[in-house]
């Protein structure tokens, strides 16, 4: 054997065999995915061992969303996540901080491979938040993971509904356990103002928690559905 | 100790390949600065009878904008930790010198790269 080869790839799956993963995904941004991670992560807390797993290297926002304060990560035997709130949590924030990580396609490759190689997780299940589209890290996701569930997010909008054909179209049916439909509030004024309230409480896990408390059903159905 | 890990991978890399190992190659990029010592202890724990060759490779960045090769430089405490964690890490502390473009390439000398596995 002559030619470089690298070792991660061969150790993946099995860094991971055993657990849940739920990839959220979208083909387009702004659709509220790291916030929809976020919640779910809270809620199926209570009920399992979760992981959350933040792969968006250009906008990793799943620690301010939660309110995580200080970054840090452990080391023991590989990479341990940042335990918070009973969760553990990886993001790219914490090799980054608040800095650009302006990455082209096969060195975002190389980073996602990386952590998924050398990061020991302690969960029943793996919430992974993604960046928006189709590229490396959805590829990644469904090389690695035969097991991997998707959970796509979207909008009423038509350019959404649009992403959302295209997404589907990619993923396949028997991965996607679920299209959430995010921002359809525009009709009700009530709706409207929790989808603010929402917003607002970002970085406030407490006042998120306690806003999440109505997607408990929605959270319980995918529970059920992985 | 996440030298452990790497060396996990080698392991199942080398296992998934030869049965009976004798000799590995493998290559360590200056950029994650892998501690040798941590990393070998670990492959010696995990293969004893296997002969492991460990070669340095100096990191080597090259800019997309003026396309000049760059040393990696100095990086501070703090930084180089997060580098020896995530190699691509680099991206977010480091420009050329020479034009001042954060967008640049790993060409050399990134991580843990196995050359060659020898045994049946």
């Amino acid at each position: 054997m002559a030619e470089r080869n690298d070792p991660r790839e061969s150790i993946i799956d099995r860094r991971l065999d055993g657990i849940k993963k739920l990839a959220v995904v979208s083909a387009k941004g702004g659709v509220g995915k790291s916030t929809v991670s976020a919640i779910l992560a809270l809620l199926l807390a209570e009920k399992a061992k979760v992981g959350v797993l933040d792969l968006d290297a250009y906008n990793p926002s799943i620690p301010t969303i939660l309110g995580m304060r200080e970054l840090r990560v452990g080391e023991d035997r590989g990479i341990t996540p940042q335990s918070f709130r009973g969760m553990q949590v990886l993001s790219f924030a914490h090799f980054s901080g608040d800095r650009a990580m302006p990455l082209r396609g096969r060195e975002l490759s190389d980073a996602v491979k990386e952590l998924l190689a050398v990061t020991t997780w302690d969960a029943d299940l793996l919430i992974i938040d993604t960046p928006p589209g189709t590229g490396e890290v959805t590829l990644d996701l469904l090389r690695f993971f035969r097991d991997a569930r998707f959970l796509v997010v979207t909008t009423p909008s038509a350019l959404a509904k649009m992403a959302l054909d295209r997404e589907l179209e990619l993923l396949g049916r028997s991965r996607v356990i679920g299209v959430l439909e995010n921002m359809s509030e525009r009709d009700c004024d009530l709706c409207v103002r929790y989808s603010k309230e929402i917003e607002m409480a970002c970085g406030d896990t407490d006042r998120l928690m306690s806003l999440a408390d109505g997607m408990r059903n929605m959270a319980e159905e995918i529970w059920r559905r992985l | 100790m996440h030298e452990w890990a790497l060396a996990e991978a080698v392991v199942s890399f080398v296992s998934d390949r030869a049965d009976r190992p004798r000799r590995i190659r493998v290559l360590l990029g200056e950029l994650q600065n892998v501690d040798e010592e941590i990393f070998l202890s670990a492959l010696k724990e995990m293969m004893d009878d296997v002969e492991i060759d460990l070669t340095r490779e100096e990191c080597v960045l090259r800019c997309n904008a003026c396309k000049k090769d760059m040393k990696l430089k100095d990086l501070g405490e703090e930084e180089r930790e997060l580098v020896h964690f995530l190699p691509e890490a680099v991206h977010a502390y480091v420009s050329c010198p020479l034009c001042g473009s954060r967008d640049f390439t790993i060409e050399k000398g990134r991580g843990v790269v196995i050359e060659s596995v020898e045994g049946s």
